[in-house]
C-alpha cells in the first residue's frame, strides 16, 4: 500500500523532527504538531493535483497564482456583495466597513473561489488538450495571466475577508483537529482510493507510462487529461479557499513558490517526474519534509528563505537518486 | 502456386471458410509516392498469413489498413456483413480485429494484468457503478486464463511490464490482442530485436492464436521462423502483391527473389 520511496521520505521526516526537536521540543508538543499540519494544508491540496498530473506525465506550475486568483476573486465577490472595502496604509491592509449579509456573502464567496480555481484548471487543460500546448509552457503562460488579473483586481492589496470565515471554518478544531487539515486529509483519502483502486486512476498512470499505449485501448486520452488539469484547478481554489478562512485576508504573492513545494513534495514521495508511477502517501510526507523544514528553520532563527534552498537541493538530489535507480532497473530488465 | 505479379491475386480457392477478414482493390498514397496499388488479400479462420516484403513495399502500410490506423484512397475492406471504404481503429476493435504494433503499445508502469484490461476494465459489483473500482482479482484470474490459452506462462500477472523480458512483453501483448480479438490477430514485425528462444516463445504464440481459430495476419522479416508457422504467404513489391498461395509452394530463396524482383529465382524446398 505505501511504497518504499514513501516510506523513506517518512523516515526523513521523522529524522528531521527529531533534530529540531532536540533543539526545541515544542515542535513535540500539540501546538508544533497543529502549526506543521496546518501548515501543510494548502500546499499539500496543491501536491495532491500535481501527483495526479505527474502521473499522467503533465505539468500545472500555474497552481500557485490559481490559489492567489481563487481567494482574491472570492474575497472581491464576498466585498461587493458585503459592502466592504480594503485599503492599504504603509503597506498594511485595512478594512473598510462590515460585512453585511453574511449568510448570502460566504456562500457566494465560496462558491466564487471553487468557481474560479475549476475555471482556471479547465482553461489549463483547453490549452493543452485542444491546441496542444506543452503543458509547462500553458501553465506558465497561464501563471502570467492569472498574475496580473489577481493584482488588477486587488490593486496590490491584501482583501479582508469575513472574519466568520475564520471562526466558522479557517480556525475551527473539531476533536481537536483543525477542519483545514480534515479537508486535506480527505483529499489524501480520494486521492489514494482513486489511484489504488479505481480505473480512472489506473488509466491516468497508464497515459503517463505510454501514452500511445492508451490511445491504442481506446482511452479518450484528451477528455482525461482534462479532468486532471479542472481536478488541479479545483484543489487549488479549496486551498485559496482555505488561505482566507486561516488569514481572514488575501495574501497571492506569497503563494508563486507553491507549485515548487508541491511538485518537489510529489516527486520527493516518489511519484515520477515522467509519469506512470504515483505515490499517494509519499505526497504527504513530501509535503510533511518542506513544512517541518520551514517550521523548524523559523524556530533555529534562521530565515525561512533557506527552506527553499534545502528543498531545491533535496529535490535534486532525490530526483538523481530515483534517475540512477530507474536506469540500473532498466539495465538490469 | 500463384505467382500473378503485378497483379493482386484474389483469395486461395481452397479457402476452408469464409475470410475473416479481406481488403479488395485498395490502393493508398502519400503526396507523390503510390503505397499501395490494387491490393486485395484475405485472411481465414485458423490460418496464419505471412506478409513478406523490402523495406518500402507497401506491408506496414496494408496492415495500418486493415487495423483501422489509416485510410485507403480506394478500394474496399470486408470484415463479416461489414463492408466499406475504411475503417477506424475502434470500429475495427469493435468488430473483433486487434493489432499487435511493433512497439506493443504496453505501459511499461503498469502491471500484466492492468495491461490485459487496459481501456476493457472490469469492477467489483459492491461498489457504486460510477466509481469504477477495479476487479483486481478477476481480471488477474482472466488474464492467467487468457496467457495459458496461448501456452503463455509468467512467473506472475502482478507484476509491471519493465520488468518483463522483450519476449514475454511480446506475448503479453500477443495474449491481449487474442484476449479481445473475435476475428483477427494483425502482428507487425513480432520478432525484431528478440533472441531466438523469445523469437520461438512467439512463434508457438502466433501458432496457438491460429489454434484459437483466429485469422492472423503477420508481418516479419524473419522469413524462414515465420514460413514455419505460415498457412499462406503474400509476397509484395512496390505496393503490389507479386504472389500469394499456400505457404508449402514458397521457399526462403523464392521469395527473397519475388521480394527483389527476380522472379525466376528458384530454391530446393530443404533450404526451409
Amino acid at each position: 500500500m505505501i511504497r518504499r520511496s514513501a516510506f523513506w521520505v517518512a523516515l526523513i521526516d521523522l529524522v528531521l523532527l527529531a533534530v529540531f526537536a532536540a533543539m526545541n521540543p515544542v515542535l513535540l508538543s500539540i501546538q508544533g504538531a497543529r502549526t506543521i499540519a496546518l501548515d501543510s494544508v494548502e500546499v499539500l491540496l496543491l501536491a495532491i493535483g500535481s501527483t495526479l498530473l505527474l502521473g499522467a506525465g503533465k505539468f500545472d506550475i500555474s497552481i500557485g497564482a490559481n490559489l492567489g486568483l481563487s481567494s482574491v476573486v472570492a474575497t472581491s465577490v464576498m466585498q461587493h456583495v458585503g459592502g466592504v472595502t480594503t485599503i492599504a496604509q504603509y503597506g498594511v491592509s485595512h478594512q473598510v466597513g462590515t460585512y453585511h449579509h453574511l449568510a448570502l456573502v460566504i456562500p457566494i464567496g465560496v462558491a466564487a473561489c471553487l468557481v474560479s480555481g475549476l475555471l482556471m484548471g479547465t482553461a489549463n487543460g483547453l490549452l493543452v488538450v485542444r491546441l496542444r500546448v506543452n503543458s509547462l509552457i500553458a501553465t506558465l503562460g497561464m501563471l502570467s495571466v492569472a498574475e496580473g488579473i489577481t493584482f488588477v483586481l486587488s490593486g496590490g492589496v491584501n482583501l479582508a475577508a469575513p472574519t466568520e470565515l475564520q471562526s466558522g471554518f479557517g480556525l475551527l478544531s473539531i476533536a481537536g483537529i483543525p477542519a483545514p487539515v480534515m479537508v486535506a486529509a480527505a483529499a489524501v483519502v480520494l486521492l489514494w482510493f482513486v489511484v489504488a483502486k479505481t480505473s480512472f486512476g489506473m488509466r491516468t498512470l497508464a497515459m503517463g507510462s505510454e501514452p500511445e499505449a492508451a490511445v491504442r485501448a481506446g482511452i479518450d486520452v484528451g477528455r482525461h487529461q482534462l479532468v486532471l488539469f479542472v481536478i488541479a484547478g479545483g484543489l487549488a481554489g479549496v486551498a485559496g479557499l482555505i488561505d482566507i478562512s486561516r488569514f481572514a485576508f488575501t495574501n497571492a504573492a506569497a503563494h508563486l513558490t507553491d507549485p515548487l513545494a508541491a511538485i518537489a513534495a510529489a516527486v520527493i514521495g516518489g511519484t515520477a517526474l515522467s509519469g506512470g508511477i504515483i505515490s499517494s502517501f509519499g505526497t504527504v510526507f513530501g509535503v510533511l519534509l518542506t513544512t517541518i523544514l520551514e517550521v523548524g528553520l523559523v524556530l533555529m532563527g534562521v530565515s525561512s528563505y533557506y527552506q527553499l534552498v534545502v528543498i531545491g537541493v533535496v529535490l535534486i538530489v532525490v530526483v538523481s537518486i530515483y534517475e540512477t535507480r530507474r536506469r540500473r532497473a532498466e539495465a538490469g530488465a | 502456386m500463384r505467382s500473378d505479379a503485378g497483379r493482386s491475386p484474389a483469395a486461395p480457392q481452397a479457402s476452408p471458410a469464409e475470410a475473416a477478414l479481406a481488403v479488395v482493390d485498395v490502393c493508398k498514397s502519400f503526396g507523390h509516392v503510390q503505397a499501395l496499388t490494387d491490393v486485395s488479400l484475405s485472411a481465414y479462420p485458423g490460418q496464419v498469413l505471412a506478409l513478406f516484403g523490402d523495406n518500402g513495399a507497401g506491408k506496414s502500410t496494408l496492415m495500418k489498413i486493415m487495423c483501422g490506423a489509416l485510410q485507403p484512397d480506394t478500394g474496399t475492406i470486408r470484415v463479416g456483413d461489414y463492408e466499406a471504404p475504411g475503417l477506424s481503429i475502434q470500429r475495427a476493435q469493435s468488430l473483433g480485429i486487434q493489432a499487435v504494433y511493433q512497439d506493443l503499445s504496453l505501459a511499461p508502469h503498469l502491471m500484466v494484468l492492468e495491461n490485459m484490461f487496459l481501456g476493457h476494465e472490469l469492477y467489483r459489483s459492491r461498489w457504486p457503478g460510477f466509481l469504477h473500482v477495479l476487479d483486481r482479482r478477476r481480471m488477474a484470474m482472466e488474464t492467467v486464463e487468457a496467457l495459458e490459452r496461448i501456452s503463455i506462462r509468467l512467473p506472475s500477472v502482478h507484476v509491471p511490464v519493465m520488468k518483463l523480458s522483450g519476449g514475454q512483453r511480446q506475448a503479453v501483448a500477443v495474449a491481449r490482442a487474442v484476449r479481445w480479438a473475435r476475428r483477427a490477430v494483425l502482428m507487425d514485425e513480432p520478432t525484431a530485436a528478440l533472441g531466438r528462444v523469445q523469437s520461438d516463445l512467439v512463434v508457438d504464440t502466433i501458432r496457438a492464436t491460429a489454434r484459437a481459430n483466429l485469422a492472423v495476419v503477420v508481418v516479419s522479416h524473419d522469413i524462414p521462423r515465420m514460413l514455419e508457422v505460415a498457412d499462406q504467404v503474400a509476397v509484395m513489391r512496390h505496393g503490389r502483391i507479386v504472389a500469394h498461395g499456400s505457404a508449402a509452394d514458397f521457399t526462403l530463396a523464392r521469395i527473397v527473389g519475388l521480394m527483389v524482383g527476380e522472379e525466376s529465382r528458384t530454391a530446393p524446398r530443404d533450404e526451409r
